[in-house]
């Protein structure tokens, strides 16, 4: 018997600061460790804050092998009280963001140092994908699949012959992807431009999916510090503030093949939490490996019904300056790339960014509240973990304490 | 070396074994009468460790078809476009495993219902392809897929 799923308290008092993308290359010599501290530094020298003042780490990472976050402590010379490693690729960031918080709520922690961060060493993406999970061992790399492309098609081609979108419906979104990336200069992609017609007539690679459906594997790092809004408001450091966030993993699981994810069991709960409706939403970054998993973002957080995304994105301008639903407004990782784990934090670190006013060309005009969403870990057939959550620009700093 | 992924778990390796004997073969649970796949340790359905090799008819329905124009291993890089499909198959009261499978024949569409066999690729290891239900059918596109699977079989 169960007597009914309980809400997360709330996230009152905590600020999310020093929004950090650093260092984003197509191969790197240098080791996982480089990229989180080097986005670590820089995120200590943005806040005004001596490295002995993190007494925290949340780190992700798909290349940090042998070592791990408690390696880090040594490798970094930081005496931690909060250690927390969070192998969970597209939903990492939102997680880091939501274990941080509760430590730093309960006193477990004062500033906590989210990041994720991967090099990308050639070969290295090849022996990810080769050995990812057992199930991905035995199940799905035998049959030439080669890491996440195989499963993306078969979810893509189901979801088209379900619900009649079409190339060009994702077109939409990586082109307005594309322009948001003209607009951010560390986009490993941004100083192309991307049409419609380069778009469709793109090189196949399995089933639906073309080139500019994939993203491509880089390195670099992402990253935010997580204190209290008191703490924040000392240091005069612009914050963003979360209203509302949860998780879920492995829903649906009787559904043979993935068209919806966890956050159709707490998306109205996010709203209810956080007094908004998605009407209200500034800026949307999906997590986006693939655009259709970004279409059942856009449909299972309330933005259309479900099957409706080909219409929405049609419709709806997706570009930072467009006046519509600004998305994945630094390009996402089809435009910037897609540096491991650090991919999982790019939608938080962007809209961090974006609330407290520190993006530059590609700032959305006037924004107030953000919603970000995670996805990820391709165990076999579907991507297993689902997060999102509702940011929204703190007090402005100076302005009346 | 020119060959499929060969790289199995211990427990997958069980589906290699009964590739050389010709038989499917899928985990299914004593206690609660559960089909389970991918290969696992314990019951995905009850959590019990009772789960044992058991013949698996084989029929399922496709549930999505995609070639591949690509992939990161040579052997079916050099072979493309090379034709995959996702199967549910029976049991479980219509909520059966998931499987990936070959599937060379391009009439084999989603919705199609069809039967999964068990045999050994090039590498030794065991993998599933799709055929027809009838089995004069499936023996025929059985052994075109070997075909597909070339000359370098090395048993």
């Amino acid at each position: 018997m169960s007597i009914g799923r309980s809400s997360p308290a709330s996230y009152q008092g905590i600020a999310l600061v020093a929004p950090t993308s650093f260092g984003y290359a197509k191969t790197s010599r240098h080791g996982a460790a480089w990229y989180i501290g080097q986005t670590l530094a820089e995120m200590i020298k943005t806040a005004g804050i001596d490295k002995a003042d993190v007494d925290g780490l949340a780190i992700s990472s798909f290349s940090l092998g042998p070592d791990s976050v408690i390696s880090l402590s040594q490798h970094f010379g930081l005496s931690p009280r909060f250690i927390e490693q969070l192998p969970y690729g597209g939903s990492a960031g939102v997680i880091a963001m939501r274990r941080a918080a509760r430590a730093v709520q309960m006193g477990d922690a004062d500033i906590v140092a989210c990041i994720g961060g991967d090099t990308n060493q050639p070969g290295s993406f090849n022996e990810l994908i080769a050995d990812f999970s057992t199930f991905t061992r035995d199940a799905s790399y035998p049959y030439g699949a080669g890491g996440p492309n195989a499963a993306f098609a078969l979810i893509t081609q189901h979801y088209m012959q379900r619900y009649g979108a079409e190339r060009e419906d994702f077109g939409c979104l990586a082109l307005a992807q594309r322009y948001n990336a003209n607009h951010y200069d560390a986009a490993l992609h941004g100083h192309k431009t991307l049409s419609m017609q380069q778009y469709l007539s793109a090189r196949p690679i399995v089933g639906p999916i073309h080139m500019f459906d994939c993203v491509m594997p880089c390195a670099g790092g992402e990253g935010f510090l997580l204190m209290s809004e008191e703490r924040a408001r000392f240091l005069n450091l612009p914050y963003a503030l979360i209203l509302a966030a949860d998780e879920l993993h492995n829903a649906h699981q009787r559904d043979p093949v993935q068209y919806r994810a966890g956050w159709t069991e707490y998306a109205d709960g996010l709203y209810q939490a956080a007094g908004l409706g998605p009407q209200d939403i500034d800026l949307l970054q999906t997590y986006d490996d693939y655009p259709v998993i970004s279409m059942l973002q856009i449909e299972d957080l309330g933005f259309c019904a479900k099957g409706e995304a080909k219409n929405f994105v049609r419709e709806t301008a997706l570009t930072f300056d467009g006046g519509g639903l600004p998305h994945n407004t630094s390009g996402g990782q089809l435009s910037v790339g897609q540096a491991g784990s650090a991919a999982g934090f790019m939608g938080m670190v962007e809209t961090i960014r974006q609330l407290t006013q520190g993006a530059e060309k590609n700032q959305v005009s006037g924004a107030r509240t953000g919603m970000v969403s995670g996805y990820g870990m391709i165990n076999y057939d579907r991507g297993l973990c689902s997060s999102a959550t509702i940011l929204q620009a703190g007090t402005a700093v100076g302005g009346g304490q | 070396m020119n060959l499929p992924p060969k790289k199995r778990t211990s427990l997958g390796e069980n589906l290699s074994l009964a590739a050389q004997q010709a038989q499917l073969q899928i985990q299914h649970c004593a206690a609660c009468d559960h089909w389970n796949y991918p290969p696992r340790e314990v019951c995905g359905c009850c959590l019990s460790g009772q789960l044992s090799w058991q013949q698996h008819s084989g029929l399922g329905e496709i549930l999505a078809a995609v070639e591949l124009q690509h992939s990161f291993e040579s052997y079916f890089s050099a072979r493309l476009p090379w034709r995959l499909v996702s199967v549910q198959l029976e049991g479980n009261g219509g909520n059966g495993p998931v499987v990936y499978a070959h599937c060379h024949a391009a009439e084999f569409q989603p919705g199609a219902m069809i039967k999964i066999v068990n045999v050994t690729d090039p590498s030794g290891a065991g993998v599933f392809i799709a055929t027809g239900r009838d089995s004069a059918a499936a023996q025929t596109a059985l052994l075109l897929a070997l075909a597909g699977f070339s000359e370098q079989e090395n048993k």
